[in-house]
């Protein structure tokens, strides 16, 4: 027998629900994956911030140090 | 240190145009608590007391009468603020703003639904749906913020103070402790030092008691409490203690002349409670969207109302469009999107130690002006420090950081082992027990604040105070009183088992006056006019600077004539007390806090205008504003010069200056006309010794100029202000339950900087809102044209209710909270505050970007696909015009197509619900690009980058979401979702990469031409 034309009226749609759910799973989890690694990099960071600014030693020191010169 | 000069409180003016014409009782009460206190029972003498107050002055109330007074006045306690009933507070959250909309929507489903039941026999279910999912939205984003904000109220409760004062009365001649709440009207009340004052006291008698007035006043030297009548102010004299205060050391005896709200203390907190509220800036900007929204979505509905009418559709029909039209237009996942975009902000905040009360105050710190701080506690570490030092005729500078990082000096000098010795032996304060662990400028006290701030310095340069007093047993001692100006003690000398030492401090003057010799290297010098020069010098120097400079002598008593055991009186003087040695002088200070120099610094590059508004002293004030910036180098006050050019204040204009030192007796005189001249012509404004009515005067002064105030304090004093203030910020450590129930929002760590951070991602949510409102109306119009071309052209329905909802509430959900993660542009500290007038959340720009431009191109895509798909089907464009009565026929089962195939009802259903399922899935496909190019506003992507994970996750959630709400099995029965075949995903794409070209040409324009066409009629 003859391979058979394909007929332009069926379509695999078997076929393709499955491609499409495999897809959105993939993409679903890569997501996830995506939210995690962040995630885990926040970790190695968060020592650095807490959230308080450096204490900067002496600003009000040096500006009254400017200020006593000023009147000299 | 112009003490005595100006000590005025007075009757702030009340300002009139307060209020409005609402409520006239509440306003008359309003302006009644605006005024000052008037009280006249300092005035009176004791006798008089006693018979005003009906009670024995030495015994005190009987039990029964305080029964009595108590049944009739009601407990000593400030009544809380009426809180809102938690229902109200509920349905605040679901009727407030935005939801008002969705609200209105929902409503108008129902009604099309009405109509539609009427007149047909079998309607469609869309609208109830739709009507049911719009205010199920409501309800849940209603009870998420709900929830949201309890739990910040939560965190608030955590603060209030559990534990029950309790206070020492005198009744019926017995001392008995009792709960400060039942404290009465006639009480005999004893306070002594590290007492919180249960009441308003008159005192009747006193042993060296020093009250903190700085809660009330802001003024952080301890005041003298006796009970001679010293001033016709009551909040002046001495006489009078008042509620919640602290007595710092010494006793006292008084009788309690209020109790409760009708304390001073009472009175101020009333006054912030009944203040009238603004609205916040954020919800006038959802107001002024609203407003938009609806002025499109009429226009909208309306013209297709009339154009369908033209059309010859029923008068009913057109009703049904008009409001599905309307409909169409609300965004339902934008209430949802704004208010989780706020959430996150809040958390972040709060990590960084800004607690946010209500979710709107998130993006007022944004768009703040004007800041007017409280100088005491927020701007300052509260606690008095040795600043500086003069021996061997020179300053010295002491450490004043908090964590004592600072610079040290030279110890070596034997001046100093003296000057060390006299301020360590002839002091009073001790360290309170049990605090040998923590570091020694954090440990607690007892004693005056400057006498504290030298047991520390000793402490921490020269070892433990406690053994070299127990080295060097104190004999004899004349504690300080206000007539001697010192204070005087002899020791037993360590370092020869014979004689003693004659020590003293005091007013540096006083104590010169005493002096005849000086300590230069450990060598006595005769005191000259040469050292009297240089001592005068330093002394001017360092009161200059706003510190309170002490004095320091001693006297090595020859044994020969007081050997051990010798009696010294104090009262006769038998020793000498003149011609001592002088040693130096200390100068201290409450020194600014580590960060608040450099957060003033980022205040002003982000065009905030920061104010200083204390109740101390000009000259402490301004030396403190100097330090941290807030008069920045250079700039001079009018005084100043005044000074420089040696001309009289008069002869200066005002206008040269650009600082401006104002005293809270000055403003008392000023029209709010004068007030505003100052406010606008100086950036640089202090405002010293000021009451908490002033402070509100101030507020308002600088609202009055259109300016967004944030008003920082601790205080009762600072409550009222706090209340008007734009965002009122309290300080979550130091300040007081009064202060943080009246705020906005609480500094956890009481540090200004962190306001700089709140400020920082204030701003970034407002431009990241932008940019969310952008990505979600721009899907409105692929949402809403194809409804409107299944009126005017008479095709099959392209997209669906519930594709809609799929969209609204579905995909584009993610991704727009994504932006709320989006990182600055610039730096968005560098630029001048959002100007309320001008810069919108959401303005025409915006609007027409995202429905006339992107969202037409949208439009278009889904369109195309939909075509593609019905023409695939063997339903060609033409034939599709005109077709709709046929096409929803349920009679009609064999309409023809182009290529005359007969479609029964329901497959002609299927393929329209397979288009609806495709239309939805070009949305997606082109809200890739939308998303993308929302991410910036004027920079492109490529310069952006793509650091925002959320917003890559929600890139691929709402492609994930859409495939699998295409192909899950089942759909077709539940949403009417099929599935798609994969060329059909594809037909949008060139729309897609369309829109991101098209934008990022825009954007290429707009940067390369600032302030041309693109950019005035594009920029939102």
């Amino acid at each position: 027998e003859a391979p058979q034309e394909p007929d332009p009226f069926t379509y695999d749609y078997h076929t393709l629900r499955i491609g499409g759910l495999t897809i959105a799973g993939i993409l679903f989890i890569l997501g996830i994956l995506i939210i995690l690694s962040k995630r885990c990099r926040c970790k190695f960071n968060q020592q650095q911030r807490t959230g308080e600014p450096d204490e900067e030693e002496g600003t009000f020191r040096s500006s009254i140090r400017r200020l006593s010169t000023r009147r000299r | 240190m112009g003490r005595g000069a100006g000590r005025e409180y007075s009757p702030a003016a009340t300002t009139a145009e307060n209020g409005g014409g609402k409520k006239k009782q509440k306003e008359k009460e309003l302006d009644e608590l605006k005024k000052e206190v008037a009280m006249d029972d300092h005035k009176l003498s004791l006798d008089e007391l006693g018979r005003k107050y009906q009670v024995d002055l030495s015994k005190g109330l009987t039990n029964q009468r305080a029964q009595d007074i108590l049944a009739r006045d009601g407990p000593n306690a400030l009544t809380p603020p009426p809180t809102t009933p938690e229902w109200v507070k509920f349905c605040r959250q679901l009727f407030g703003g935005f939801s008002i909309l969705l609200w209105i929507g929902a409503l108008l489903c129902f009604l099309a639904y009405g109509i539609l039941a009427a007149m047909e026999d079998e309607p469609s279910n869309d609208n109830l749906y739709l009507g049911i999912v719009l205010a199920a939205v409501v309800i849940v984003t209603g009870c998420f913020s709900y929830y949201q904000e309890a739990k910040s109220s939560k965190i608030m409760d955590s603060f209030k103070n559990m534990v029950p004062q309790q206070a020492l009365v005198i009744r019926e001649g017995e001392k008995m402790q009792i709960n400060a709440e039942e404290v009465v009207v006639g009480d005999l009340v004893e306070v002594k030092g590290g007492d919180r004052v249960p009441a308003d006291l008159r005192i009747i008698s006193s042993h060296g008691c020093k009250v903190d007035n700085s809660s009330l006043t802001g003024e952080s030297e301890p005041q003298t409490r006796s009970p001679e009548f010293t001033h016709e102010n009551p909040l002046e004299t001495r006489n009078i203690c008042f509620f919640s205060t602290n007595c710092v050391e010494g006793t006292a005896r008084g009788i309690v002349i209020a109790t409760g709200d009708r304390t001073v203390m009472g009175r101020i907190a009333t006054l912030a409670s009944g203040l009238e509220v603004g609205q916040t800036p954020i919800a006038m900007e959802i107001e002024h969207f609203i407003q938009l929204i609806t002025g499109v979505a009429v226009f909208l509905g309306v013209s297709f109302f009339v154009l369908s009418l033209i059309l010859g559709y029923s008068w009913l029909e057109a009703v049904i469009f008009l409001i599905g039209i309307i409909v169409a237009n609300v965004p339902e996942g934008l209430l949802a999107t704004v208010t989780v975009c706020l959430t996150l902000t809040a958390k972040r905040m709060a990590r960084k130690n800004c607690l946010v009360k209500n979710l709107e105050a998130v993006e007022t710190l944004g768009s703040t002006s004007t800041i007017c701080s409280d100088k005491t506690g927020t701007l300052t570490q509260n606690r008095m420090t040795v600043a500086h030092m003069w021996f061997d005729n020179q300053i010295h500078e002491a450490d004043t950081t908090e964590d004592q990082s600072g610079a040290t000096f030279d110890k070596r000098s034997p001046t100093w082992t003296a000057l060390s010795r006299i301020a360590g032996l002839c002091n009073r304060a001790v360290f309170k027990a049990g605090q040998e662990n923590i570091s020694v400028s954090k440990r607690d006290t007892a004693g005056d604040a400057s006498e504290s701030a030298l047991l520390k310095c000793i402490e921490l340069s020269c070892g433990s105070v406690r053994k070299m007093r127990d080295r060097n047993p104190k004999v004899a001692e004349i504690p300080f009183n206000s007539t001697n100006k010192y204070q005087l003690s002899i020791h037993e000398r360590e370092d020869s088992p014979q004689s003693h030492v004659l020590v003293m401090k005091g007013a540096p003057e006083r104590i010169l006056d005493r002096c005849s010799t000086i300590l230069v290297q450990g060598k006595e010098i005769p005191l000259d006019k040469e050292m009297q020069d240089a001592f005068q010098n330093a002394y001017m120097e360092l009161g200059g600077l706003g510190e309170r400079v002490l004095g320091f002598c001693q006297l090595n008593l020859p044994s020969g004539k007081f050997p051990r055991g010798f009696k010294f009186d104090t009262d006769e003087l038998n020793f000498p007390t003149e011609k001592l040695c002088f040693v130096g002088l200390m100068s201290m200070i409450d020194p600014p806090r580590a960060a608040v120099p450099d957060a003033v610094g980022k205040c002003r590059s982000a065009g905030i205008k920061v104010i200083m508004v204390t109740g101390d002293h000009p000259i402490t004030a301004k030396a403190i504003a100097k330090g941290v910036g807030i008069i920045s180098e250079g700039n001079e006050t009018v005084e100043d010069i005044a000074a420089r050019l040696n001309i009289p204040v008069s002869q200066v204009n005002p206008r040269e200056a650009k600082a401006c030192v104002v005293h809270g007796s000055d403003l008392k005189d000023m029209t709010s006309e004068q007030l505003d001249e100052i406010l606008r012509d100086h950036t640089e404004i202090v405002f010293a010794r000021t009451s908490p009515q002033q402070k509100l005067i101030i507020v308002e002064g600088c609202q009055r100029q259109g300016a967004i105030v944030a008003v920082t304090g601790d205080g009762v004093n600072d409550s009222p202000a706090l209340k008007k203030a734009d965002i009122g910020i309290a300080m979550g450590i130091s300040g007081s339950d009064v202060s943080k129930q009246a705020a906005d929002m609480i500094l956890l760590d009481d540090n200004f900087a962190s306001i700089v951070t709140g400020v920082e991602e204030g701003r970034l949510i407002f431009d990241n809102l932008k940019k969310s409102i952008a990505y979600t109306l721009t899907s409105n119009i692929p949402e809403i044209t194809p409804f409107l071309l299944f009126i005017i052209a008479n095709i099959p329905l392209p997209l669906g209710t519930v594709t809609i909802l799929c969209i609204d509430l579905g995909t584009d959900m993610v991704p727009a909270i994504s932006l709320a993660y989006e990182a600055a542009e610039s730096d968005i500290m560098k630029r001048q505050p959002r100007n309320s007038q001008t810069d919108k959340l959401v303005n025409e720009r915006l609007i027409s970007m995202a429905y006339g431009q992107i969202g037409m191109i949208q439009a278009l895509g889904g369109f195309f696909t939909y075509f593609v798909i019905l023409a695939e089907n063997g339903f060609l464009p033409s034939r599709l015009l005109g077709i709709r009565l046929d096409w929803d026929d349920r009679t009609t089962n064999d309409l023809e197509d182009s290529y005359g195939q007969e479609w029964t009802y329901e497959q002609r259903k299927v393929v329209e619900f397979t288009c609806h399922t495709a239309f939805f899935a070009s949305i997606v496909v082109v809200q890739w690009a939308d998303l993308i190019i929302c991410k910036t506003r004027r920079n492109s992507v490529f310069q952006q980058g793509m650091k925002n994970k959320i917003l890559i996750f929600g890139l691929l959630e709402e492609t994930a979401l859409a495939a699998f709400l295409s192909y899950c099995p089942g759909m077709g029965v539940a949403l009417r979702m099929y599935p798609l075949k994969v060329t059909w995903w594809f037909c949008a794409f060139p729309y897609s990469l369309l829109i991101f070209i098209y934008d990022e040409v825009r954007k290429l324009i707009l940067r390369r031409y600032p302030g041309g066409w693109v950019e005035k009629e594009t920029y939102y």
